[in-house]
């Protein structure tokens, strides 16, 4: 986000307002439920698939590369096009393409809670809350948490190459702080692999980026078939 | 238009089932090279209505750059399966060609198609790419079963190919879609396919879909949650590797399997195989493998599906049925197995045997205990003495008597009849 050099403050003011809406949709401190997801990583240390540090960084990588090839091309058509029909449209398509009920139920109460924060917070764009509204009576719509997040960053300015590096990134960051509450690895050790492993997101953000939804497609199938195993742990600490 | 008259060049196969005096009926039937169908009379019993196609492939498998569509439509209330006779092999692919194949089917209303081929094998550097898309009605049924093979493991090839896409797509009668998956194997685009599939040799989806297949699902949902919840018992804090002082991992699981709902009724579910080829520690986890494959899908798969599979491992899965006879069980006490050779055992697969073996002498270890405590003038007491009187017994009757095998059981284990009185222990 470059802030601009016009000597007219009105612009480079409403550019700095938008940027510290921007970091405030990346916090973790927004209350969106994220941390209650740990996106397969539970089921994968139960299930002896990660068991050790390499396997955490190999695991975390999987989950960016799904997270790209399944889930970019709905942020980032929403991020084009932040309109009512387009958002309709794409939660429909991605409620029948996310076949994994734990992953779909996840992506449901992530969005649901992630759109109701949205319109509450960023009150100063109504569009928010009347999509969010003409939504909740129809019945049919899911409130995926995918299309729902490049509305937002759409709404918020971010252009659509932001949008999609910010998914990756929350996405990160959830699944780090998930394994650091799951006791694999410590707070700072956590901060660290965090930073390790940004070229790597950014890396597969660039392979992923900008595609139809046509083209969205598992890449790790084994990482969706663990996550869907979530169900049947005897203990957990998470819900999906 | 452009893809209209693709689509007639690339169309290999088409075949139409309706009703025909009362029974599902091949209406018209069209293949050209390299496609053929097989659509013999007699699979199965001749009280099911239900028409069998065997799709098969001039050459034994896709050859790079073949481009095959197929089309399939099931009338309403009618039965339809789709198979194969062997795995589908993908040849290495030839200047980066890429081969397509793909199906299109629509079911009618009360309809069932059963689409359970062989497993695809791609070669090393092959490239494939499959699409099925299926148009169904509200009540329709479908089976889908979708699985691909490491490659040829003999060869030491393991996920050495290419390319494999493969998308399942089903739409509602407005056009309105209920499942859409693609998995995308991509060798460029991911590096090493073998991290990503780690030790399993083979990935399955299998869908399940409509009113008819309701048992089906519950069966599948139950047993993929039994399995699934035994091995995902160890929850564990610290990463740490995992290995106990007898050198023993803790392995990821032989089988991975998830099931999920999709849509309002209706069920799929991911199953990953791990192979029966490799030497694991599972201990008795191969068995219910082929436990499980077999008792959901006994009305669907040949056995052959099982190929490979080394025989002891079929036949301890036959055992576990426990209809084994006491002539078997004896057999095998005394031919082969004592307990406690088993114990440090190194030939690993006879673990899962042996754990059956175990428990049937656990069960008639109980029962003797039982009866030994019942006072002597119970009728049963009564025939125990009587089996003793006997002399010469007739064929097929077994040589030994109970007592005599039950006698050798508490030794094995370090027990005497007499403490067989102490219920205590």
């Amino acid at each position: 986000m470059q802030i601009s050099e016009g000597c007219d403050n009105g612009p480079r003011l409403a550019d700095s307002i938008a940027q510290w809406s921007q970091w405030q949709l990346l916090d973790s401190l927004l209350p969106t439920g994220g941390f209650a997801h740990s996106f397969g990583l539970e089921a994968a240390v139960q299930s002896n698939l990660v068991s050790n540090p390499d396997e955490l960084k190999t695991f975390i990588i999987h989950v960016l590369e799904n997270t790209g090839s399944l889930l970019l091309p709905f942020v980032h058509l929403a991020s084009v096009s932040p309109k009512l029909e387009t958002w309709h449209n794409l939660d429909k398509i991605l409620d029948a393409t996310l076949t994994n009920e734990v992953s779909r139920k996840a992506s449901i109460s992530q969005g649901s809670a992630l759109m109701r924060v949205g319109s509450a917070v960023f009150s100063e764009l109504p569009s928010l809350k009347t999509m969010r509204n003409a939504s909740l009576g129809s019945g049919t719509i899911s409130f995926h948490h995918a299309p729902i997040f490049g509305l937002i960053c759409g709404t918020l300015g971010l252009d659509s190459t932001d949008s999609q590096r910010a998914y990756m990134y929350i996405t990160m960051r959830d699944v780090i702080s998930a394994a650091t509450r799951l006791n694999l690895i410590g707070p700072l050790g956590a901060a660290v692999l965090q930073h390790q492993l940004a070229p790597n997101a950014e890396a597969i953000l660039e392979k992923w980026k900008n595609r139809d939804v046509d083209d969205a497609c598992q890449v790790a199938p084994l990482l969706d078939t663990v996550q869907g195993c979530h169900g049947y742990l005897f203990s957990r600490l998470f819900s999906s | 238009m452009g893809n209209e008259q693709e689509d007639k060049e690339m169309e290999m196969g088409s075949i139409v089932v309706e009703k025909v005096g009362g029974r599902s009926s091949v209406v018209h039937c069209f293949s050209r090279y390299p496609v053929k169908f097989i659509i013999p009379k007699k699979v199965g019993s001749s009280r099911t209505d239900v028409v069998w196609v065997y799709a098969l492939n001039y050459g034994g498998g896709i050859v790079s750059g073949d481009q095959i569509l197929c089309k399939f439509s099931v009338g309403d209330c009618c039965t339809m399966v789709l198979t194969t006779q062997g795995s589908t092999k993908v040849y290495k692919s030839v200047g980066s060609k890429c081969s397509k194949q793909l199906l299109e089917a629509r079911v009618g209303s009360n309809a069932l198609l059963a689409i359970i081929p062989d497993p695809v094998t791609c070669f090393s550097t092959a490239r494939y790419y499959q699409k099925q898309v299926f148009n169904v009605s509200s009540n329709s049924n479908l089976v889908i079963v979708d699985w691909i093979t490491s490659g040829r493991h003999e060869s030491g090839e393991k996920w050495d190919f290419d390319l494999y896409r493969s998308i399942n797509n089903i739409f509602l009668e407005d056009g309105e879609p209920l499942f859409l998956d693609t998995m995308s194997l991509e060798k460029e685009k991911i590096g090493c396919i073998h991290e990503l599939v780690q030790d399993y040799q083979v990935i399955a989806m299998i869908l399940l879909l409509g009113p008819k297949l309701q048992f089906v699902q519950n069966l599948v949902q139950d047993k993929v949650k039994g399995i699934m919840s035994e091995q995902l018992q160890h929850p564990s804090g610290a990463l740490s590797h995992k290995r106990n002082e007898a050198g023993y991992f803790i392995s990821k699981p032989s089988l991975m399997a998830s099931c999920s709902v999709f849509g309002t009724k209706n069920q799929f579910g991911h199953i990953w195989l791990e192979s029966f080829y490799k030497s694991i520690e599972t201990r008795g986890r191969k068995t219910r493998n082929a436990n499980f494959m077999i008792s959901a899908h006994s009305n669907l798969y040949k056995p052959a599906m099982l190929y490979g599979t080394e025989c002891w491992a079929a036949k301890g899965e036959h055992k576990n049925k426990l209809s084994v006879t006491e002539i078997k069980m004896l057999r095998w006490m005394s031919g082969h197995m004592r307990l406690d050779r088993i114990r440090n055992d190194d030939i690993r697969e006879r673990v899962g045997v042996a754990s059956i073996l175990e428990k049937i002498v656990e069960s008639r270890l109980r029962w003797f205990g039982h009866v030994r405590r019942r006072p002597t003038e119970h009728p049963v007491r009564k025939v125990d003495e009587m089996e003793d009187g006997q002399g010469v017994k007739g064929r097929g009757r077994p040589k030994k008597t109970i007592h005599e095998v039950v006698k050798r059981d508490p030794h094995v284990n370090g027990l005497s009849i007499d403490t067989i009185n102490d219920r205590a222990q």
